[in-house]
């Protein structure tokens, strides 16, 4: 199965799902016109990708920002993990926020509320700009 | 002192109301996607110093892509090739807290509904809030709704005072919905 790649832009995140290692990355703000148009490929890749591989997956969410209706993909995407995991598929997702961001942080928390799947929550540090 | 023609539209008063209600950023007219994007960056760069900047922008975002997606006065842009929102959105500053202020024609049916969302909304707790969004989260959009249907939710979780709303009649079935979000400079 072939790599998904999409280049971020100014209101959607990067997009790099890796088939062979199964590290799955999200980076980036994503507030696009359409949420549920843009994650509608990405819900479609990861769907083909739980059917057709066995592969471990590590799934990588960091955002810096993102809008209500990227929340609601979001949620879409961990659901899709949280079926696959239930039926033995290894995945772990690890959610990175900036350290002193704490309502991303809080976002992260509530997702690992929602779901019942190995979930992480990462720090890292804030680069303050001048 | 007038030289010329008198000017229709008192730029000056216009200025100095600005100055002095803090006005850091405010648009008026039809708002595309494209748009947007460059009024969040002003807003970013205007408050790039100050911690609140994420959800005063979180905020902002929101209204903007409320009036975007679904206010009842709409424009087509010919550069963008579609309709879009027509509404008005205020981000001003005051001593103790940010107020970030959207206006927008909505259908009747459409503001009886705001209403009572606002309303119920701040007779919710933040702890009940929280619970209401992450139960809203996981059911499917209501009707009619582009988004996730969360976006006034998330208004009311991240304002530091109840949702300021109002509704005022229009004409042709129509009313103009205001809304104000405060987030507070020192509350955490």
């Amino acid at each position: 199965m072939t790599n998904l790649t999409i280049a971020a832009t100014k209101t959607t995140p990067s997009i790099n799902f890796d088939a062979q290692t199964g590290v799955l990355n999200i980076t980036g703000e994503s507030y696009p016109d359409s949420a549920l148009q843009f994650y509608q490929q990405v819900l479609d890749w990861l769907n083909q990708y739980l059917s057709e591989s066995a592969q471990p997956i590590v799934m990588n969410f960091k955002f810096s920002y993102f809008n209500t209706s990227t929340s609601k993909c979001i949620l879409d995407m961990l659901s899709l993990l949280e079926s696959a995991h239930a039926k033995g598929r290894k995945v772990d997702v690890m959610w990175h926020y900036r350290e002193d961001d704490e309502d991303m942080l809080e976002s992260g928390e509530e997702f690992a509320q929602d779901i019942n799947l190995p979930f992480s929550l990462v720090a890292y540090p804030s680069q303050k700009t001048a | 002192m007038l030289f010329g023609q008198q000017m229709p539209f008192d730029l000056l008063k216009y200025y100095n109301d600005m100055n002095k209600s803090r006005i850091l950023m405010t648009f008026k007219g039809a708002i595309s996607q494209e748009l947007l994007v460059e009024l969040g960056a002003l807003v970013r760069n205007q408050l790039r110093h100050d911690d609140k900047i994420q959800r005063i922008f979180a905020v902002f975002v929101e209204m903007a892509q409320n009036i975007l997606h679904y206010s009842a006065e709409k424009d087509w842009l010919q550069h963008v090739g579609r309709e879009v929102g027509v509404g008005v959105i205020v981000i001003s500053e005051h001593e103790e807290m940010y107020s970030i202020s959207s206006g927008n024609a909505v259908t009747n049916a459409d503001a009886e509904r705001l209403e009572m969302q606002c309303r119920y909304l701040n007779t919710l707790s933040k702890e009940e809030l929280k619970k209401l969004y992450q139960e809203r989260r996981k059911q499917t959009p209501p009707e009619g709704s582009k988004g996730a249907g969360l976006g006034l939710i998330d208004m009311a979780r991240k304002s530091d005072k109840p949702l300021e709303f109002s509704l005022q009649p229009l004409t042709d079935g129509k009313s103009f919905f205001t809304l104000n979000v405060s987030i507070c400079k020192t509350v955490k």
